[in-house]
């Protein structure tokens, strides 16, 4: 189950790196080279001999990684079988397929398809290649190249566009007519609403759902308060369906107003508290945008409502509406009915309008982001070429808006009310943000999984829809990487804090594979309510009982909570977000780490705490032994 | 007196100004520095030019920082900045280390005056008076300008480190002892002892054994500016980096005697070497015209010539300018930060040079072949590509030590221009430019391509982001004569060894040094190849950034790391003595009668 295990293997040596760029560069000069190379047998001979520290270590990380991955194969199957989960079956092997590696070139093996994932082992050994994909990365299943007609040996096969940042393609041969069979079992394995999550039988100690809970969570933050109630109103989701079944809200909110503000907010998502100051009781609230349409319709409910919240901390007698979108997209959403909280009407608050952009400009610049990185990156025009993605501009814009609500609620101590469209998408990204630079609880690696559970998944992100689990309509207009960005978000703050989170960058990787997988249940469904009706806590594994299994993998040595016990704050200059290249170019032989830091980090931690507890032996030893030797000393007095 | 707290500018002034530890100098109440005895320069008083050298009522803008307000001096060598609240802080700045003073007079009440320093840093003065504000200006900018470095601040410095003072730790003779022993190919000549055969080599240089010191003056007046081909490093497989200049072909010169020193080098193999020029093939046939040239294939039969370019000084110093606007440039333009940073040019300047070197050090490690560097006059791109390649191939140059030994070597002794490049900076206004020809960044460059190599191999290195800084900070002003002058001639000519203190001594004292380790270091003995794609290559945060972006919570995680590391080291001290002292007690225990030794646990 180890990532590096289930990931890419390129075995190939990965070293002298700057040679490719050199090709490049300088033509001449790498001719000039190369010719010398193949006019010097002794030196050709020494070059691939010499050990040059990058191939060394990427060597050495690798044996480990093999003698691990042998291990494991020991202990369930034969070596050429894929390692399974507990749960899993293989649907079918096919021998002699070629996967067309964009880095290594072609590679002939044997193709596995179980009901989990697709396997892939390179047959000659020296290539060491193994390709091990969930079925639910996988966005789009394709065939390439028809029978009979194409000369190139490689052009009939299949094509996989992953979510992953990846495709993958394979070539199978004409004659054994593999390639039917293969496409049919992907296809009605990959797209079928009986998604893995639900066969995998794995067990662990910890059970993950109970990471999360609400009224635990509420109380937590110091609820119930004199302002501030738990109502259990949505407990059978009548009031609004994509929320959570507990809510916190005014007390001075009676339930009959909650159903009115209910009524005039899209979709019936209220404002409900996501987090309050444990000290100036200032808040953060999320909900919907009103319906005003073009009639400009009010609510008085609403407007109180909005009131009450102002009220309900003393410290502040103003609001500020966080409007996530662009004022244009407001505006244009009067036309649908939606709109926005007219300044006339909500006397003490403040519109703000913090222009990020929506699902549909995301999911576009993330395409042309994969665009870009995926498989090679043109490196003459790298930063041109990642400029006009505007991956890192949108990720800008998120974090400078997270960063205007945390200066609100910490600095100003006054409340906040967010919300975007529907309040599910970008509000759940700035709240789920904001929180986590607020509250260190956020930053623990518990915590983290709390405020998944709570801003994302207790309050609808719409993961089936914006993710497509097992669904085969790959252009859906409603896909969107909108969780992704935001993992990429708290990457970019975690660049920023070193010491302020407790999990390191791989806790982020293994939740963005996760996220895809459908191996763990975590991420199905589209609201709390549909994942009660399926049942998923009893019938699938929570994700969070995998992480919390092996929770060493993912602590970063050098968490100083002490240091950042209260709000994290930073100016989130384009010049200082890069983009996140160890998950958007994980599958790039040429991105892997030359040095490996963080098996040092882990050998070091671990050598801390083995010397550490000798150190606590040894005195236990030495004083239980200096009281022996006093006692048998006493009696013969020098 | 001065209004100031002897404990206080350490700290204010840590990372900008080298804060003047000992107290060499000696106050007037006018800030004239009283000169040592024995000193004799060309009768220039600073009092002259320090028409007020006291102003209160200052207000100090400084970036990331609150503004202070306080009260300004100004002494021979620095002005100094002192708040007048509570806890004093105070701001020195060597006037040495200001590029340019921009003047913004508001009228009857005086002005600002915005100091830029070679550091990147921008300091904003407000002063209130018109007489005052004029008169700071003038200073300011006359002391700035002061060329003669014997009138720098290192002249009136002393260091309080005593006796540990030591210039002749990187000496010819030391660094190659090992390499003169191990091999009779190779010799120390002492031919330049008087600098006359070259002015901007050092006194002795590695030279192959089978050439005469006679010949060695036929191929310097061959050889641009008389630097003849030298050993700049033997690698562990035997294969020899030289370096030099141009040869002065012009018109089909020839010179067997220079044919033969290279030829030297390539020992009996009987393979080819390569000859690394830094400049474009154009270049170098241009540079035919003004005599220069490039080997012609005809008379280097033996050797490869590959032209790897890398670009000149002034393109480096205009990228360097154009990457400083785009980052002071905080109000608009912020989303078109990557366009501005492409460009500016400068991360491919970084690309290219590391990339030559790369080829180097590939050469000599994979080809196992000799490899000739040199540019134009060999003291720039040359220098940058001989020093990485060493940071590639050599273990020993990735430690503090060896580093110094490195900069020394490749840099200091081989005459880099240190006082002419780094005159100026990216600052001085355009109608001096004229003035400050030889004003480059190459040094800036190579720390930079340094970082780069340090920031892809975390565990490599014994120092860290720090010592580079201060390396940058010291060659452009410091209180240490180390970087000063042009070549090792101009500097005995000012006796910088008898009359300044050396920075080397300085970073390697007890208590500086420590801030310098990496605490993630693991000795590597192995050849490291960094990558030169651009996703690879960062902009260097803690130098570029350190004046727009806070990178204190960056810094608090190197101090965590630090501490991790301290405690680790006081875990092993713990545990290895209460072994020991539980050995004590079993032999105690033992001797007494109290324990039988078979039965006595194993203490390993």
């Amino acid at each position: 189950m180890d990532r590096r295990l289930e990931s890419h293997h390129m075995y190939t040596p990965a070293g002298a790196d700057y040679a490719g760029s050199e090709s490049q560069s300088s033509t001449a000069t790498s001719k000039g080279l190369d010719s010398s190379k193949g006019s010097h047998s002794p030196s050709k001979s020494l070059c691939s001999a010499s050990s040059s520290s990058s191939e060394q270590l990427a060597a050495d990380a690798k044996a480990k990684a093999k003698a691990a991955s042998a291990r494991e194969q020991s202990q369930t199957l034969r070596a050429d079988d894929p390692p399974l989960v507990r749960g899993e079956t293989v649907q079918i092997a096919e021998r002699g397929v070629t996967y067309l590696c964009p880095y290594s070139g072609p590679v002939r093996g044997t193709l596995t398809v179980t009901d989990y994932r697709i396997f892939f082992r390179a047959d000659e050994k020296e290539k060491c290649l193994e390709l091990d994909v969930p079925l639910g990365v996988i966005s789009r299943v394709e065939k390439v190249g028809r029978a009979n007609t194409s000369r190139d040996e490689n052009s009939y096969g299949i094509e996989l566009f992953c979510k992953d940042m990846r495709n993958l393609r394979f070539a199978h041969k004409q004659e054994n007519h593999s390639r039917r069979n293969v496409f049919a079992k992907l296809k009605e394995n990959t797209f079928s609403p009986q998604l893995f999550a639900f066969k995998n039988e794995e067990k662990y100690a910890d059970n993950g759902w109970n990471v999360y809970e609400p009224i635990q969570e509420l109380k937590r933050q110091g609820l119930p308060t004199e302002s501030w109630r738990i109502t259990k109103i949505n407990d059978q989701y009548e009031v609004c369906d994509s929320y959570p079944a507990v809510w916190a809200v005014p007390t001075t909110a009676t339930d009959e107003d909650l159903r009115s503000v209910a009524a005039f907010r899209s979709r019936g998502r209220l404002p409900i508290l996501s987090w309050i100051h444990p000290e100036s009781q200032a808040t953060i609230t999320r909900c919907s945008q009103p319906m005003v349409g073009v009639s400009q319709k009010r609510s008085r409910e609403d407007e109180t409502y909005l009131q009450n919240i102002i009220d309900a901390n003393a410290q502040s007698h103003k609001l500020y509406i966080m409007d996530a979108r662009p004022s244009v997209n407001a505006v244009a959403n009067k036309a649908k009915g939606g709109g926005y909280e007219m300044d006339d009407y909500y006397e003490n608050a403040e519109l703000v309008f913090l222009d990020i952009h929506n699902i549909h400009v995301m999911r576009e610049s993330l395409r042309k982001l994969k665009e870009m990185l995926f498989p090679n990156i043109d490196e003459a025009h790298y930063y041109s070429n990642l400029e006009a993605t505007n991956w890192l501009e949108h990720i800008k814009c998120i974090l400078t808006g997270a960063l205007k609500i945390v200066d609100k609620v910490e600095y100003n101590k006054t409340s906040v009310v967010v919300h975007c469209s529907d309040g599910w998408d970008r509000t759940a990204q700035l709240t789920a943000l904001a929180m986590l630079l607020l509250d260190p609880y956020y930053r623990t690696i518990r915590g983290f999984q709390v405020l998944i559970e709570k801003e994302w998944l207790s309050f609808g992100h719409k993961f089936q829809q914006r993710v497509g689990h097992g669904d085969d309509r790959h252009s859906d207009a409603d896909r969107s990487p909108v969780f992704a960005q935001f993992v990429d978000c708290v990457w970019q703050v975690m660049q920023h804090f070193a010491n302020a989170f407790e999990f390191t960058e791989e806790l982020l990787l293994q939740i963005m594979k996760h996220l895809y997988s459908n191996l763990f249940g975590t991420f199905l469904c589209n609201s709390e309510r549909e994942r009660v009706k399926d049942e998923l806590k009893r019938r699938t594994v929570s994700l969070w009982s995998y992480i919390n299994a092996n929770v060493e993998d993912y602590t970063n040595p050098l968490y100083v909570p002490e240091l950042y016990t209260g709000a994290l704050f930073f100016s989130p200059s384009l010049r200082q977000l890069r983009p996140w290249l160890n998950y958007y170019c994980q599958w790039n032989p040429r991105m892997m780490p030359q040095e490996p830091v963080h098996v040092r980090q882990h050998e070091l931690l671990l050598l801390k705490k083995q010397l550490a507890a000798r150190v606590r032996e040894l005195q236990k030893e030495l004083e239980t032994r200096s009281t022996r030797n006093q006692r048998v000393a006493s009696p013969v007095p020098a | 007196m001065l209004p100031r707290r002897r404990s206080a500018p350490a700290s204010s002034a840590a990372g900008s100004t080298p804060a003047p530890a000992g107290e060499g100098e000696k106050w007037w109440p006018g800030g004239i520095p009283v000169r040592p005895r024995g000193s004799h320069y060309s009768g220039m008083e600073f009092a002259d030019f320090i028409r007020t050298p006291k102003c209160d009522r200052v207000v100090l803008h400084q970036p990331l920082c609150p503004p202070l307000d306080g009260t300004l001096c100004i002494t021979g060598h620095h002005f100094i900045f002192s708040s007048r609240q509570e806890e004093a802080q105070e701001v020195w700045v060597l006037h040495r280390m200001i590029d340019g003073v921009e003047r913004r007079p508001n009228g009857m009440m005086g002005g600002a005056v915005a100091v830029k320093c070679k550091d990147l840093r921008v300091l904003v003065l407000d002063i209130y008076g018109v007489e005052e504000f004029n008169n700071i200006a003038h200073t300011l900018e006359t002391l700035s300008n002061v060329d003669d470095i014997r009138l720098a601040y290192p002249f009136f410095f002393r260091s309080n480190l005593g006796g540990e003072d030591d210039w002749s730790e990187f000496s010819t003779e030391h660094e190659f002892s090992k390499l003169i022993l191990s091999s009779d190919e190779w010799r120390i000549s002492h031919l330049n002892s008087d600098f006359k055969v070259c002015e901007s080599y050092p006194r002795s240089v590695v030279v192959p054994s089978s050439v005469t010191d006679e010949e060695l003056i036929r191929v310097a007046l061959f050889r641009h500016g008389g630097r003849f081909p030298v050993l700049s490093y033997r690698h562990d497989k035997g294969s020899i980096l030289l370096r030099s200049s141009q040869p002065m072909t012009g018109n089909q010169r020839r010179c067997r005697e220079d044919e033969k020193l290279i030829n030297a080098a390539l020992g009996s193999s009987g393979q080819k070497g390569y000859i690394i020029d830094t400049r474009t093939q154009n270049l170098a046939m241009s540079a035919k015209n003004r005599g220069g040239g490039y080997e012609p294939e005809s008379h280097y039969p033996q050797w490869r010539r590959v032209h790897k370019p890398i670009d000149r000084q002034a393109a480096q110093l205009d990228s360097l300018q154009r990457l400083v606007d785009g980052l002071s440039d905080t109000a608009q333009g912020m989303d078109r930060w990557l366009g501005r940073l492409v460009s500016s040019n400068w991360m491919s300047h970084v690309k290219d040079t590391l990339n030559c070197a790369c080829l180097v050090a590939q050469c000599l490690d994979q080809e196992v072949t000799s490899v000739l560097v040199h540019g134009a006059d060999g003291m720039d791109s040359t220098l940058q590509v001989s020093s990485l390649a060493q940071l590639i191939l050599n273990p020993d140059c990735r430690t503090i030590r060896g580093f110094q030994a490195l900069v020394e070597r490749e840099w200091l002794q081989a005459g880099h221009p240190f006082t002419s490049r780094h005159r100026h900076s990216v600052f001085a206004p355009a109608a001096s430019r004229d003035r400050y020809q030889g004003v480059a960044p190459s040094f800036l460059l190579f720390l930079d391509c340094v970082w780069q190599v340090t920031n892809q191999f975390v565990t490599s290195f014994q120092f860290n982001d720090a010592f580079l800084l201060d390396l940058f900070q010291h060659s452009y002003a410091s209180q240490y004569g180390t970087f000063l002058g042009d070549n090792v001639c101009e500097r005995e000519q000012v006796q910088l060894r008898e009359r300044t203190c050396s920075l080397w001594s300085h970073m390697n004292s007890v208590e500086v040094l420590p801030r310098y380790l990496n605490p993630l270091y693991e000795p590597n003995k192995r050849v490291i190849w960094p990558s030169v794609a651009p996703m690879s290559l960062t902009l260097w945060p803690g130098l570029y950034l350190r004046w727009t972006v806070d990178l204190s919570a960056q810094r608090a995680a190197l101090a965590r790391a630090h501490e991790i590391h301290a405690e680790h080291g006081q875990l092993r001290a713990k545990a290895s003595k209460l072994r020991r002292r539980l050995q004590e007690l079993q032999q105690e225990a033992v001797r007494r009668d109290l324990l039988q030794l078979a039965v006595s646990p194993d203490a390993n």
